[in-house]
């Protein structure tokens, strides 16, 4: 094996030669005296730099850095249980106010569906969606029970999904 | 229970950090005050804004605690946050992190001991310091990192965020420039 090149010795030292070529190196060192020198001098160059390079932290370092830090409770602007919950809230109240918003729609619905189906309980169904006009939306609301039961099933959903990102924020 | 210091394990220290425990998060400091402030120092090249800047270190890894996946090892993400912080610095005073024709590396001039004989140790460290100082900020990162720290080089890609290859290059680069001027050094050691 020829003489090989110097960067073949960074990588012998940086353990970075496959085995057979690591094997074919070392063979050679042990024939070369002048690959030997140059092995001792690489070595000489690592161990200069680990005893050159490292430097010591000024004293009370970790303590000035201990007093600097702010307590993690409010490093957030907004906590994540916070934006949850804010979550939660405007979903439900969404919600809620389709309800006053959905008697419109649905009184169109039930007329343009009307104009198409033939079926008498489709239509029933329906026909409970039209009497909900414009107006005392809350009332007519709460006198339809089905509407008001959706409502409150999607908001207790939501709900549920923010206090259970509140409970999982607290318990981290 | 007494826990003495040199006991607590780390994935211990960084769980109550993550939850607020400054005692824990300052014994994590205390563990790596030395590592960053090396690392800061001699890829700043100057020690006056060093503390500073090791001390900005500690502060966003305090902030940033709780994206630190633990899959990683907690001295890799340090290191990351380490050479973020010495680039920014860096970049404000205008310069560049890792430009170095191979012109520049030829004409660098380094004073030498009177005779030649590096007999007192501080001589020969400070001739280190010196050829160090006239490398790239980055180029010093990987030799603190690959000769101190002792990390592989596959390790050091991810932390600088650059390929392999460059990194190979760049270490073979600063190992050429420290070798053709301190050959005396090292044929003396």
């Amino acid at each position: 094996m020829d003489c090989p090149a110097i960067e073949k010795f960074d990588e012998y030292l940086a353990r970075l030669l496959p085995s057979e070529e690591r094997a074919a190196f070392e063979r050679h060192i042990e024939e070369c005296s002048s690959c030997q020198k140059l092995l001792v001098q690489e070595r000489n160059l690592n161990r200069l730099l680990a005893q050159s390079l490292p430097q010591t932290a000024p004293p009370g370092f970790a303590e000035l850095v201990q007093s600097k830090l702010v307590s993690r409770k409010y490093t957030k602007a907004v906590p994540d249980w916070l934006w949850a919950l804010g979550l939660g809230l405007v979903v439900a109240v969404s919600c809620l106010l389709f309800g006053r918003a959905g008697s419109h729609f649905t009184e169109y619905l039930s007329k343009t569906i009307s104009s198409y189906s033939e079926n008498p309980s489709w239509l029933d169904r329906w026909s409970r969606l039209e009497s909900l006009v414009p107006g005392d939306w809350w009332g007519q609301l709460s006198a339809n029970i089905s509407i008001l039961g959706v409502n409150l099933v999607i908001a207790g959903v939501i709900l549920c999904f923010a206090l259970w990102q509140v409970y999982k924020t607290l318990r981290a | 229970m007494t826990e003495t210091r040199s006991v607590i394990p780390e994935v211990d220290l960084l769980k109550r950090a993550r939850k607020g425990d400054q005692a824990a998060f300052g014994e994590l400091v205390k563990r790596y005050q030395d590592m960053v402030f090396t690392l800061v120092c001699r890829t700043l090249g100057r020690s006056e804004r060093a503390a500073d800047v090791s001390q900005e270190v500690f502060i966003r890894a305090w902030r940033g605690l709780s994206n630190f996946q633990e899959k990683s090892k907690f001295s890799s993400w340090l290191y990351r946050i380490t050479v973020n912080c010495c680039i920014s610095e860096i970049r404000k005073s205008g310069k560049m992190v890792d430009d170095l024709g191979s012109e520049e590396l030829e004409t660098l001039r380094i004073p030498t001991a009177e005779n030649d004989h590096f007999e007192k140790q501080v001589e020969k460290k400070d001739l280190i310091e010196r050829l160090l100082s006239q490398l790239p900020p980055l180029y010093r990162t990987m030799v603190v990192l690959h000769y101190l720290q002792d990390l592989d080089l596959q390790e050091i890609a991810i932390i600088l965020d650059r390929p392999l290859g460059t990194v190979k290059a760049y270490l073979h680069r600063a190992r050429k420039h420290l070798r053709q001027h301190a050959e005396m050094l090292l044929i003396n050691e």
